[in-house]
């Protein structure tokens, strides 16, 4: 119990009359891949948003690396790496500078900011884009710049909000061998939400999650047990739900709805 | 704290960063200052002559430093909008610092960013017959970094809530040419209609631009006595409140208030959950 990575208990939270999540309890081991799956609106992010920091709980409790979400919040803060939906980088300001700037606000001596910043690069394969703007870089690397920055300041969980959204196919395979590669050489425990059944295959274990509440909650292995013996990621979530999941592509009205949310700034 | 400092430092110092790789931005906000000192003064120096051989342009200096200093205030406050348009807010609202400092570093970059422009104006002071002392130079632009720093506390009020950058524009463009106009750096402030009179009282403007004449207008000939009965008297033409002549200190002291005042606003409208 202690040593879990990330615990919640009944934790719930409200947008008017709508129960975005509704008495969520989670359990993510030390060291673990873990999915939050669910379609559009499931409550992901407003899970995420909590878990961060960012948005209060109406009710109910968390504690992320040993720190309680409300009143340790700063605590909370210094543990975590976040890669948010929506791009947040400084657009006009040069791949080291983005880095600088978040070593900075996370407290990082001048030294071992550089020598992490060197060493990140590498391993996002940026090294020699370290002096261009932002702007220059395309999707699939300022996504892997985000990656590289979340990573700065050795968090013990790293939050990935939809880590592929809105990026081409190629792109997406690249970022999942990243988010691999980050693991096997920092060992920090992951979780990440998403609507592709590929990526939820993937991870440790899997929480889905719909109309903001916890329909299952196991190893990918165990979800399908449960259905049949070739059941698949999908046939489970029809299963749990009673309806499919949005398809594993995005469809060109959901590419749609991505560009407009980067174009008028946030979701 | 040393964490806070440097948190401040590096926020301010995004804003010099991003300015240094615009510089065409200061071009176009100078031109309008620069306009009213040369052409708008030159206009009605030729007006004013025809009274009594006073030269306007030089009345109106300390005026146009002030007036310089509002745009890229405002503009700097205007990032935050940016920022939140573009995603890098969350970057920083995620982050284990404190509002304060996101909030004081921009204060501290636009400060900087806007009595830059300020010290271009300053360095016309010869162009309209101003003569150049240190201590003009220096309390001059002190004036225009506390100005600068107001006006950025209080353009993140408006900016901690707007959605687009657009929107929070044309809101500050809206309260920009009035505070201007009504603050009296263009004109004396003696023998105005009782109803400005009441208006330029609550121009905090008025207060900055009071103290920035008192340091130019010693260094000028107003040995004409049109000129003394135009624009020192009554009460060498400062601002008063009933019949006393507010001290400098006092106008400093309003000047910190409303920055503070416009800090807390800012720092408490960026903590709410959106």
């Amino acid at each position: 119990m202690t040593d879990a990575a990330i615990t919640t208990v009944g934790l719930t939270r409200s947008y008017g009359a709508t129960k975005a999540v509704d008495s969520l309890d989670l359990q993510v081991g030390p060291g673990e891949l873990f999915a939050l799956l669910g379609p559009n609106g499931a409550g992901k992010s407003t899970t995420i948003s909590m878990l961060t920091t960012l948005l209060r709980p109406d009710a109910g409790s968390a504690t992320v690396a040993g720190f309680d979400v409300v009143r340790e919040r700063r605590d909370v803060r210094r543990s975590i790496g976040i890669v948010f939906q929506d791009p947040t980088l400084d657009l006009y300001l040069t791949v080291t500078e983005n880095l600088r700037f978040h070593a900075t606000l996370y407290d990082m001596g001048r030294a071992d900011s550089t020598a992490r910043i060197r060493e990140l690069l590498e391993l996002v394969e940026l090294g020699e884009r370290r002096d261009d703007l932002v702007r220059t870089l395309s999707g699939g690397l300022r996504r892997r710049l985000e990656l590289a920055r979340a990573l700065m300041h050795r968090p013990k969980v790293l939050f990935l909000d939809e880590p592929t959204l809105g990026l081409d196919p190629r792109a997406r395979a690249s970022v999942a061998e990243q988010i691999d590669g980050l693991r096997a050489s920092q060992g920090t425990t992951v979780v990440l939400t998403t609507h592709y059944l590929a990526e939820a295959e993937r991870c440790d274990r899997v929480a889905i999650i719909d109309r903001g509440v916890i329909v299952a909650h196991d190893t990918p292995d165990a979800l399908r047990a449960q259905v049949s013996p070739t059941a698949t990621l999908d046939d489970v979530f029809l299963h749990v739900t009673g309806r499919p999941i949005a398809d594993e592509e995005p469809s060109l009205a959901d590419m749609g709805r991505d560009t407009d949310r980067q174009r008028s700034g946030r979701g | 704290m040393r964490a806070e400092l440097r948190t401040i430092a590096m926020v301010a110092r995004r804003e010099l960063l991003t300015f240094r790789r615009n510089p065409a931005r200061m071009l176009v906000t100078l031109v309008q200052p620069v306009a009213f000192l040369l052409i708008l003064g030159a206009g009605l120096d030729a007006a004013a002559q025809a009274v009594g051989g006073l030269d306007y342009r030089s009345y109106i200096f300390p005026g146009v430093v002030g007036m310089a200093v509002i745009m890229p205030a405002f503009f700097a406050a205007g990032s935050v909008v940016y920022d939140r348009e573009f995603g890098f807010l969350r970057e920083m609202l995620a982050a284990p610092v404190s509002r304060w400092s996101i909030v004081l570093g921009k204060c501290v970059g636009g400060a900087t960013i806007a009595a830059l422009h300020g010290a271009v104006v300053v360095a016309c002071a010869g162009l309209v017959e101003v003569p150049y002392t240190v201590g003009m130079v220096l309390g001059l632009l002190g004036l225009a970094w506390l100005l600068g720093f107001m006006l950025v506390a209080f353009g993140l009020v408006i900016a901690a809530r707007a959605r687009q950058f657009q929107n929070y524009m044309s809101t500050v463009n809206l309260i920009a040419m009035p505070m201007l106009l009504a603050s009296g750096a263009l004109f004396p402030l003696s023998g105005l209609p009782d109803w400005l009179g009441v208006v330029t009282r609550h121009d905090p403007l008025a207060y900055v631009v009071d103290p920035m004449r008192r340091i130019v207008f010693p260094l000028l000939d107003f040995s004409q006595p049109i000129a003394q009965q135009i624009y020192l008297v009554p009460s060498e033409a400062r601002v008063t409140w009933g019949d006393t002549v507010v001290s400098v200190w006092l106008e400093l002291g309003l000047l910190v208030g409303i920055t503070v005042v416009s800090l807390i606003t800012a720092v408490r409208r960026l903590d709410r959950d959106d």
